[in-house]
């Protein structure tokens, strides 16, 4: 039982991580109507960035961390102008190409330039400082609970800027009809940018988030979190925000109990499985599409 | 011929297969991503028969094209249900599953890779006589009725099916043609490399077969025939230093290729442009 509780909350602190990427996606896709593939490698560069932050200046937190923020929000801003045109002629399937291009440089980049390559650990200061929590049997690393707080306060940040403030609310007037948000005078160019900004902070987060739980992270990490993300997307319907935090969740839940419980050979085979039968007996999502 | 001619040549035709494995059903709209999965069926089924039954080559080929059909057929039933993004990304999970099966089959060598895939003497006049074959199949495919039903699927699915294309068949149909194809060159494959692993049929695969098809053109089938030997051949004829970074220069040419040429290289206009220029020539 205790071992289930501790598997429980790790679990959630992975959900949390990718709840972000997803809702990064959701976002954009609302926004601009893109699938921006590379916000997941976006993320794992800006852990590279907050690691080499952390090795100059002898391992000061307090300074790598808004680094690493700093670079997913430059990165993911620097993408927008390939995806503006493509907005602007309404070719959905050929952003997520554009996407996977930006994909292909950033893993090459992380492969060949940073750290020539090999796989990059964290010292003991991000994670969690090492500490342990311990509640009477149950055990769980601090790391987890920084997370889930972490990606928590993200998210309830996130929805009370789409639903209070007014660039929020524009941002909502473009996802519900592109052309009279525009004709109404809301500026396409800028509203792009802030979205791409936004959703750069997000994958900053969650990288540094993915650094505290992960520990590690190696060049190939971008490609997996980015199908994940994209077929958690799918799985709880395209540009349903509330769902796709939903399904994140349960997926670094499913995740951390099937490698708890089930024996490891045909795991893989057996959640891809389920994944792509649900998403073909029900192509609209399982919380509805909202586009 | 130079041995790396040769080699390059039969990547070539697995290459060009593949990119038309793709575009098949892309003809009716579906990005799918089942070909490289029945590639590694393809290439595996063939390896494993081939070097542990002494299997001659051709019947190999044949056994191949079945099996591939049937496997390509179970996935299709569900994939015609879905269209665009659904397909493309659902569809990678295929791939996700068959690399898993492998690693988990001890006969097929698992993680460890499937090694000494005995030699085949005449495989590149082989790999280019089907390349031949497959090509002109889809000529007369594109120029046929069902092409044309095929491009009102891709323009307006409702309308199409309004129009009394029974799309469901259809995308079934090209969808289980496209896995054929992605089988013959996933043997194709296994016989060049001679030492196949799960990891070479994996998401890597799947980008260069995209870059591909949109950098070459996906609106027309002779885009495959253009961009796929410059892009195989581009490591090799650039200079040392810069050959490092060739997947750098692949996504940056898929990126400009798609933004300033959203139908590739060779696109319908141009198509339509050099059939006058021919026919004013030969009149």
């Amino acid at each position: 039982m205790e071992i289930l509780i501790a598997q429980i909350i790790s679990g959630l602190a992975m959900g949390a991580t990718y709840s972000l990427i997803v809702t990064g996606f959701n976002l954009l896709f609302l926004v601009r109507g893109v699938l921006p593939f590379a916000v997941a490698h976006i993320a794992v560069l800006s852990m590279y960035a907050g690691w080499i932050t952390l090795g100059q200046t002898n391992n000061n937190l307090v300074l790598a961390i808004p680094v690493a923020l700093l670079a997913g929000i430059l990165l993911n801003v620097l993408t927008e102008p390939t995806f503006r045109p493509l907005a602007l002629r309404r070719a959905f399937l050929e952003t997520v190409v554009v996407g996977l291009g930006i994909g292909i440089i950033a893993t090459e980049v992380m492969s060949h330039f940073l750290h020539q390559g090999r796989p990059i650990t964290f010292p003991e200061v991000l994670v969690g400082g090492g500490g342990m929590v311990r509640l009477g049997m149950i055990v769980f690393s601090l790391g987890d609970v920084y997370t889930l707080l972490g990606a928590i306060g993200a998210v309830i940040g996130l929805l009370y800027f789409l639903n209070h403030h007014k660039e929020g609310r524009a941002f909502r007037a473009m996802a519900q009809d592109l052309h009279v948000a525009r004709l109404l005078g809301i500026p396409f160019n800028r509203t792009g940018i802030y979205s791409f900004a936004i959703c750069g902070l997000l994958a900053g987060l969650s990288g540094v988030l993915m650094a505290i739980t992960l520990g590690s992270v190696g060049s190939g990490l971008g490609d997996t979190l980015a199908i994940k993300a994209v077929v958690l997307m799918m799985f709880a319907g395209m540009g349903n925000l509330k769902g796709g935090l939903i399904c994140a969740f349960i997926m670094g839940l499913a995740e951390a109990l099937a490698m708890a419980y089930l024996p490891g050979r045909w795991t893989e085979a057996v959640v891809f499985s389920v994944i792509m039968i649900a998403i073909i007996v029900r192509p609209q999502g399982v919380f509805g599409s909202q586009a | 011929m130079s041995l790396q001619g040769i080699y390059y040549l039969q990547f070539v035709a697995v290459f060009i297969l593949m990119t038309w494995a793709v575009y098949l059903p892309f003809r009716a709209g579906q990005l799918y991503n089942g070909p490289i999965y029945c590639m590694a069926i393809g290439g595996y089924f063939s390896a494993f028969v081939a070097r542990d039954f002494g299997w001659p080559f051709g019947l190999a080929l044949i056994a191949t094209v079945a099996l591939g059909a049937i496997m390509g057929f179970i996935p299709a039933l569900g994939f015609c249900r879905t269209t665009g993004l659904v397909t493309a990304m659902a569809s990678i999970a295929l791939i996700y599953i068959i690399q898993s099966v492998i690693r988990n089959l001890d006969f097929l060598g698992g993680s460890r890779g499937f090694w000494n895939i005995p030699k085949v003497g005449y495989l590149l006049p082989l790999a280019y006589g089907i390349v031949l074959i497959v090509g002109l199949f889809i000529y007369r495919f594109d120029h046929s009725r069902f092409g044309r039903a095929a491009e009102a699927m891709l323009v307006d699915p409702e309308l199409a099916a309004a129009m009394g294309i029974d799309t469901r068949w259809l995308s079934v149909a090209l969808l289980t043609i496209s896995s054929v194809i992605g089988a013959l060159a996933g043997a194709i494959f296994a016989f060049t490399l001679g030492t196949i692993f799960p990891e070479s049929f994996g998401f890597a695969l799947l980008l260069y077969v995209w870059s591909m098809m949109y950098i070459g053109g996906r609106y027309t089938m002779w885009g495959a025939i253009i961009s796929v030997p410059i892009l195989w051949g581009l490591p090799q004829w650039v200079p040392h230093a810069v050959a490092e970074y060739t997947n750098i220069l692949y996504g940056a040419l898929l990126i400009i290729i798609i933004i300033a040429r959203p139908e590739g290289i060779v696109s319908r206009d141009m198509l339509q442009r050099v059939r006058k220029m021919v026919r004013i020539r030969f009149r």
